[in-house]
């Protein structure tokens, strides 16, 4: 459960959130919609610790988010799943390098190379995975983006514009794949322009 | 995190390398150059077992013709009566002994292996001598203090043997081991610095006498030596021969040891004898302190202070290009620290970082240390070197610390701002 009080940010003199109170319940899927420019990136940043608000309070589970960066480090890797708008992907390591990046000293090899297989044929990356970001295409990349994201099964999952790339029929294959990470208990939050992409949501918000 | 470094170190292989040059050229251009700096103010203050008493040796630097006699004798004069120093003359020059028949062991070289026996040598005034090299040191008579000389046969030098002229029989002392093939009163020929003189035996030295060279360096014992005093000789020069015998003699006579109280900088002594020296028309000497280590040379000519701007200038171009270089590769590994950092405990990150710069400083600083060993085949200052690198690492370390304490997550991730 993810609750956010009467956010204020700021830039500069510019106010993206004057007042801003949200409660997203564990294990749905909200989507978050507004022009350009209209706070989906900022608010997703605040939720990943990757931004600090000006005041308000946000809190997972009842407790409130901490200021320090190691710790936000550690409540990153250990409960969210992240797919920012830049996919942020190391471009000199392969795809597999990528997706694989934060189960590196959790898990074994070949439990490894067993997650990635599986979720590389769900998300049609799976002939990929010795190429770099910059040889994949956007798409591509986007993709290798959210199998990162997913494949520590983390409770949240932050998405921003996850399918930004994606032609409609790559598109379905992400719906389902939330979905299925929501039957095992997983709180996706995903921003998106396109309205058709968010039906299958439980909660819309519609940002100013 | 080993992944981790692996991959920033790989990745920025050739940045890492120029860094690690960088590094080195600003280590060992800062070594260079606080050497000569510390040389040239004097701050490098030797911890010698009197330290009440610093040590600098000079040596004439200037031209060997007959009409620098004359400065030269005045330099000396002066530099005598200077209230800053004391002046210790010696002077290892070796004698052209005529018609030598004594054992081969005094000759000049023989313990290094390039004795040559008896030879023909020429005077300037056109005459040939047979005549063999034999080792001889000349003394001024505060040495014998100094060294705590004493003589157990014949008597020790007085004031009157340093006062002679053209002409007159040079008292000499042998070294111990004279004493098997010569005695008291013995009267020999030889060419000193080109000129031909009459010696007599006046005395020997006790045995394993010796004198150091540097003031307190390794000792040079005087058993096999003939020992002169290092005379004045200043009536004016019958002809050209005599005139160019007190240039040699005379520079020989001020290439000498200078003693001087701790409270004094050799920057001062520095200055007093450049004085010294231009009032007479004479270039700088050159000049060496005394330190524990060995000499190490004091240059106040304008080259030097050319060379020591170059230097400055050296320093600052490194410097710049290093705090770039060092801010470039914070930078770039911010991008993918920050991608990792999505998925990866923060402190690892921030220790890889410190882990790669204390890498580069400590593969600099060895080179550095190859480098001086290859250009000075001498390690002073090697502690500094490493004191001042551990310094540079716990700073860099504080410096990475805080950036990484503020460094703006999302700035690398929203704006898509990716590295290569
Ligand atoms: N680092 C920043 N400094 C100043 N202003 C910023 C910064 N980041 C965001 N903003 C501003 O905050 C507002 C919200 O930006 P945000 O990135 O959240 O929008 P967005 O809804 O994600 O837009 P898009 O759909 O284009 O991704 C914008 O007006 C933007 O200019
Ligand atoms: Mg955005």
């Amino acid at each position: 459960m993810i609750e956010m009080k009467n956010l204020v940010k700021k830039y500069g003199g510019k106010v993206v959130f004057s007042n801003f109170s949200l409660s997203i319940q564990q294990s749905s899927i909200v989507g978050l919609y507004g022009r350009s420019g209209s706070g989906k990136t900022t608010l997703l940043n605040l939720i990943g610790g990757l931004d600090l608000p000006d005041s308000g309070d946000i809190l997972v589970n009842h407790k409130k988010l901490t200021k320090s960066l190691s710790e936000l480090a550690d409540y990153r890797r250990t409960y969210l799943g992240i797919i920012p708008q830049s996919f942020a992907l190391l471009n000199f390591k392969s795809a597999f390098y990528n997706i694989a990046l934060p189960l590196i000293g959790k898990a074994g090899k070949e439990e490894i190379e067993k997650e990635i297989e599986i979720l590389s044929e769900k998300l049609e990356i799976n002939t990929l995975l010795k190429d770099r970001p910059t040889e994949l295409s956007a798409g591509e990349r986007q993709r290798v983006a959210i199998a990162r994201a997913v494949i520590t099964k983390p409770a949240v999952i932050l998405a921003d514009e996850p399918t930004s790339a994606l032609d409609e029929t790559t598109q379905s294959i992400i719906k389902d794949l939330f979905l299925q990470e929501q039957n095992r208990g997983c709180t996706i939050i995903f921003s998106s322009h396109n309205k058709t992409f968010g039906e299958f949501a439980d909660k819309i918000i519609q940002l100013p | 995190m080993r992944e981790c470094v692996r991959n920033d170190v790989q990745r920025n292989q050739r940045n890492f390398l120029i860094l690690i040059v960088i590094n080195t050229l600003l280590f060992a251009s800062i070594y260079f150059m606080s050497v000569y700096e510390f040389n040239f103010y004097g701050f490098y203050h030797a911890s010698l077992p009197n330290k009440q008493k610093q040590m600098m040796l000079i040596d004439y630097s200037g031209k060997f013709t007959s009409d620098q006699a004359v400065p030269l004798i005045n330099t000396d004069q002066q530099m005598k009566k200077s209230k800053l120093f004391s002046m210790y003359e010696m002077y290892d020059q070796f004698i052209e002994w005529v018609h030598y028949s004594g054992p081969d062991k005094f000759g000049d070289g023989y313990e290094e292996g390039h004795f040559q026996g008896e030879k023909s040598v020429y005077q300037y005034n056109g005459k040939t001598y047979a005549s063999t090299s034999i080792k001889s040191t000349q003394l001024s008579l505060n040495c014998f203090s100094k060294f705590s000389l004493q003589t157990d046969r014949g008597r020790g030098f007085q004031e009157s043997d340093y006062n002679l002229h053209f002409g007159d029989t040079v008292p000499v002392l042998l070294g111990h081991e004279f004493t098997e093939t010569y005695k008291v009163g013995d009267q020999f020929k030889a060419l000193y610095l080109f000129s031909l003189f009459n010696f007599e035996v006046v005395g020997f030295l006790k045995e394993d006498s010796y004198i150091k060279q540097n003031g307190y360096g390794p000792a040079s014992y005087l058993d096999r030596d003939v020992i002169l005093p290092m005379f004045n000789i200043t009536d004016s020069p019958k002809n050209q021969d005599d005139a160019f015998f007190r240039t040699l003699h005379y520079s020989n006579k001020t290439s000498c040891l200078l003693e001087y109280d701790s409270s004094v900088t050799a920057k001062e002594i520095a200055e007093e004898l450049n004085r010294i020296s231009s009032s007479n028309g004479l270039p700088e000497y050159q000049k060496y302190k005394v330190t524990e280590d060995g000499l190490a040379q004091i240059s106040t000519n304008q080259m030097y202070r050319a060379l020591s701007v170059g230097k400055w200038l050296v320093f600052f171009v490194c410097m710049g290009t290093f705090i770039l270089l060092i801010n470039r590769q914070i930078k770039a590994h911010l991008v993918d620290y920050t991608i990792y950092s999505l998925f990866m405990s923060y402190q690892k990150i921030s220790l890889s970082l410190m882990l790669e710069m204390t890498a580069c400083i400590l593969a600099s600083t060895f080179f550095t240390i190859l480098i001086i060993l290859a250009l000075s085949k001498s390690l002073m200052y090697a502690g500094e070197l490493l004191l001042s690198s551990g310094l540079l690492i716990v700073l860099l370390t504080v410096y990475i610390y805080f950036k990484m304490q503020h460094v703006d997550l999302k700035k690398y991730l929203v704006e898509g701002e990716q590295n290569d």
